[in-house]
């Protein structure tokens, strides 16, 4: 099923001014349901920009941009941006930079708050979604958000948007700032979201080698415009474009590549470590030679 | 938001932003002072040949040049409001209740219009052409002098300087803090005056605690190489009078030298309604007409 549809979209920032700035040129990509989306390019490519416009924070300036069966194009009636951002939750980069209340329980409630929900319904979201990203409800809900860990800020922050119960959970580098151990803990916490929470997600990354251990389907994002709209298994045949775009390919691509080569080849689909291992496990137990 | 970022400096590298800051800043005042000399009609064209000469000159598009106008518009339509229907002295030409339009009453409003509009036309000049960074390196080379009697100039130029460097940050920041809240679904354009006042809670405690994370960070960053801002400090890009500043203060001298030859050498009779050129220009009408 088809939930969000993005037709020649084009953005242009400071229209018409010295600083003029191409964000978004003539893109088009469909985000189908129970897809693991993973966006990457460099920075000012137009990912930030293309998510924004997801959940109406910027408005279309040319071509289409429908998601489920609201379409944001439309001028009368004007689109329903409070059902939009109830479907569609969005986790800005340090998200943790947007707490403001004084315990963790009232800066959760917030997005619920605005929905206009009772007060019983507040509840049992904030729990829930305390519980979904691995903090003890009772332990943490009259404590201040800044008193907490940059990963305990983040999952704060992350549950204040599940809070929303979004059907559609967009992540920008979700992991940027935190030590290996808080990088591990969220993306484990996205993956089990995927499962049960929000069934489409959508994360921007500047790691490869993270976010292909969980996406599915990635695209590209180069110069304002969509280069790669690939199943991960395939995107890493292109692995010489990526790299003339440059960007980084994964780390088990690249010993693939070399060793493909030196005329060792292994089967399967080759993208994280773990299909490394095994596929070179594979090729000795058949008898190949290293 | 671009428009308060980069102030309104408008980049185009012509000789005029070429010029020492410090030369604009003093030229921008003499302007200041001696447009309120300019009393004929035409001692307001001499200054409207200028501005058009360094318009073209620093090639900034009129439209560009116009918009400074904007703001002050209201002030233009009100103030001349005011003068057109209440000023009694002149010819009577049409009178209600205490409204009166009188012949002197319409020259008054329309010179006051005039004198305010180019006033802020000039001195946007100022700020379309030179860089806040600038400025500031001018206020701090022209203050010198106070060192004297123990301002510590310097201190001031140096907070000024962060304070104009942190605006773009901030707006930036204020920016991702809007969009993650209108993310949980927070309103600020809608609802009642108190609503929205309430509404920026949640915007600007994020941003006070931003901003004083950022102090820090600033300050410990200035710590660390060494920053000591009371002894002798040497400057990357000394300021330097040049031959352009000459020619450029020529021009301005030239325009001060004829409002003031309008202003003070004419003889135009006190009871007339015409001051300065424009009483022999009219009076040649005159005779011409015969």
């Amino acid at each position: 099923m088809q939930n969000i549809e993005i037709k020649n979209l084009t953005h242009v920032y400071s229209k018409k001014t010295p600083y003029e700035k191409v964000a978004l040129k003539d893109v088009t990509l469909t985000i189908n349901e129970g897809d693991f989306l993973g966006i990457i390019g460099h920075t000012g490519s137009g990912k930030s920009t293309f998510i924004q416009h997801l959940n109406g924070l910027i408005k279309p300036q040319q071509g289409e941009v429908k998601v489920f069966d609201i379409n944001l194009t439309q001028k009368k009636p004007k689109p329903d941006f409070r059902k939009l951002r109830q479907e569609v939750g969005m986790v800005f980069q340090y998200p943790e930079y947007q707490l403001f209340a004084d315990t963790v329980e009232k800066d959760i409630a917030f997005g619920p708050k605005n929905l206009k929900l009772s007060k019983e319904e507040i509840n049992t979201r904030v729990r829930h979604a305390m519980q979904a990203v691995g903090l003890d409800y009772d332990y943490y809900k009259d404590r201040s958000p800044f008193d907490l860990s940059g990963g305990q800020k983040r999952r704060v922050a992350i549950a204040g948007v599940l809070a929303m119960m979004p059907k559609v959970l967009i992540l920008d580098e979700p992991t940027a700032g935190l030590d290996p151990i808080g990088k591990k803990q969220i993306l484990n916490l996205i993956k089990s979201l995927k499962n049960t929470i929000t069934p489409t997600i959508v994360v921007i990354s500047h790691d490869i080698n993270e976010i292909t251990q969980y996406c599915t389907r990635l695209v590209v994002f180069n110069n304002a415009k969509v280069a790669f709209d690939l199943p991960v298994s395939e995107l890493f045949n292109h692995s010489e474009e990526l790299l003339a775009m440059g960007l980084d390919i994964p780390l088990a691509v690249k010993v693939n590549n070399h060793l493909k080569a030196n005329g060792i080849k292994l089967e399967g689909d080759i993208i994280t470590p773990q299909d490394l291992i095994s596929a070179i496990v594979k090729y000795k137990n058949n008898g190949g030679k290293l | 938001m671009r428009d308060v970022a980069f102030g309104q400096y408008y980049p185009t590298g012509s000789p005029i932003h070429r010029l020492d800051p410090r030369a604009k800043l003093i030229f921008s005042l003499l302007f200041m002072i001696f447009i309120f000399f300019a009393k004929s009609y035409t001692a307001f064209l001499y200054v409207f040949i200028f501005l058009t000469i360094v318009t073209v000159v620093a090639k900034i598009p009129p439209k560009i040049v116009l918009k400074s106008l904007k703001l002050i518009l209201f002030l233009l339509i009100f103030t001349g409001l005011i003068n057109l229907f209440l000023y009694d002295e002149g010819r009577l030409l049409a009178s209600w209740w205490i409204f009166t339009i009188t012949d002197k009453g319409i020259d008054f409003t329309i010179k006051l219009a005039l004198r305010l509009a180019l006033l802020v036309i000039g001195t946007n000049m100022l700020s379309l052409t030179t860089t806040p960074m600038e400025l500031t390196d001018a206020i701090e080379s022209l203050l010198k002098p106070l060192k004297y009697i123990k301002v510590p100039v310097h201190d001031l130029a140096i907070t000024m300087s962060i304070a104009l460097r942190f605006i773009p940050t901030l707006m930036d920041e204020t920016d991702k803090i809007i969009a993650a809240q209108k993310a949980r679904g927070a309103a600020f354009d809608t609802g009642k005056v108190h609503e929205r006042v309430k509404s920026l809670v949640p915007v600007l405690i994020p941003l006070f605690v931003s901003s004083f994370r950022r102090a820090d960070e600033l300050a410990d960053a200035l710590d660390a190489r060494c920053y000591n801002a009371t002894k002798n400090r040497t400057k990357m890009k000394k300021l330097k009078f040049s031959y352009r500043d000459l020619i450029a203060f020529l021009i301005l001298a030239v325009l001060i030298v004829l409002i003031m030859l309008d202003c003070y050498l004419t003889k135009a009779p006190s009871d007339s309604l015409f001051f300065g050129t424009d009483y022999y220009i009219v009076n040649l009408f005159k005779s011409w007409i015969g």
